[in-house]
């Protein structure tokens, strides 16, 4: 255990402090953004530091870049299942038109 | 101590049949809060001004304690995992203990926080809610349930945390070779995650 090569307790306390300190300035960086004045740009920007802050959690603490084929297929069945709920979704939602009753009773 | 059990011939088998199962759980979760995250995103589609004018009367600065003690139980927890492995049986009961301790904090600001909602009527369908405008009644109903919803997670984390630290300190199992540290950090991490995406969705509006 004394040796360099080896794992210390040290070591996963600072790798963790490091990894919380990227975290940390990601959630204030974020918190700032929130009261940047650029209008439509804010939802954009929050979502895309919180992927980040995800991505970061996913990928060191979570170890997904160490995972096997059997995690990252539940991963993507997951990702793919939310994918196509948000995407289908918004295909319905965000191009419906408000017809004019009157209109669209003529058109019989 | 029992670490190997049937049906598995190997340790190593059980480990990633463990880690797969708790995928396939957390990968459900997702879509659990997806359909939530699906219903917030069309609702605020359609209610642009009353979504802003609600987010802003959440509590921005308990909002904001709450990440960072989450995110800092992410990293405490993440050292007990890798602890765990190396067999460092003190540093996993100092992980695990602040990852518990951290957790019941968070559930500490939160009640705090829905205590302060509670006087100030933000509640859907109360006859004295601040916010007039459209949709903001229906912002606080996807509070109200999101913000539930995750901290059921989180009691059950804290619970499962505490009852595992407990069981290295009594030496109950092999935590140095199953995969269990592994999969609790798994479910603990996904709550911060779910978090880390809650945050921005119902405290950043309309600042």
């Amino acid at each position: 255990m004394e040796k360099n090569s080896h794992p210390t307790p040290t070591r996963f306390w600072l790798r963790a402090a490091a990894v919380w300190v990227v975290l940390s300035l990601a959630l204030a960086a974020t918190v700032a953004g929130a009261f940047l004045d650029i209008g439509a740009f804010k939802l954009p920007l929050a979502l895309a530091i919180a992927a980040f802050k995800a991505g970061v959690v996913a990928i060191i603490f979570m170890e997904l870049a160490k995972a096997g084929a059997g995690p990252r297929l539940a991963i993507l069945a997951g990702g793919l299942w939310f994918a196509l709920m948000i995407g289908l979704t918004f295909a319905d939602v965000a191009t419906r038109q408000h017809l004019d009753p009157a209109v669209s009773s003529t058109q019989d | 101590m029992s670490s190997l059990n049937e049906p598995f011939d190997t340790i190593t088998r059980q480990r990633s049949a463990a880690e797969f199962g708790i995928w396939i759980f957390l990968a459900s979760e997702v879509l659990f809060f997806g359909g939530l995250f699906t219903g917030y995103s069309v609702y605020r589609f359609s209610y642009p001004t009353g979504f802003a004018a609600a987010g802003a009367e959440t509590d921005l600065l308990i909002g904001t304690a709450n990440t960072a003690l989450l995110l800092t139980s992410s990293a405490t927890m993440a050292v007990a995992v890798w602890s765990g492995r190396a067999g460092f049986r003190r540093q996993v009961l100092w992980g695990l203990s602040l990852t518990a301790l951290l957790g019941a904090g968070f559930m500490v600001l939160k009640a705090i926080e829905y205590y302060n909602d509670f006087t100030e009527s933000l509640i859907p369908g109360s006859p004295d809610f601040p916010v007039p405008d459209a949709g903001a009644q229906v912002f606080f109903s996807f509070y109200w349930v999101m913000t539930a919803l995750h901290a059921v997670h989180l009691t059950i984390g804290v619970g499962a945390v505490m009852t595992t630290a407990i069981r290295v300190w009594l030496d109950r199992f092999d935590w140095r070779s199953t995969g269990l540290l592994h999969v609790l950090g798994l479910y603990w991490h996904l709550i911060d995650v779910i978090w880390i995406v809650l945050f921005p969705l119902l405290y950043l509006l309309g600042r």
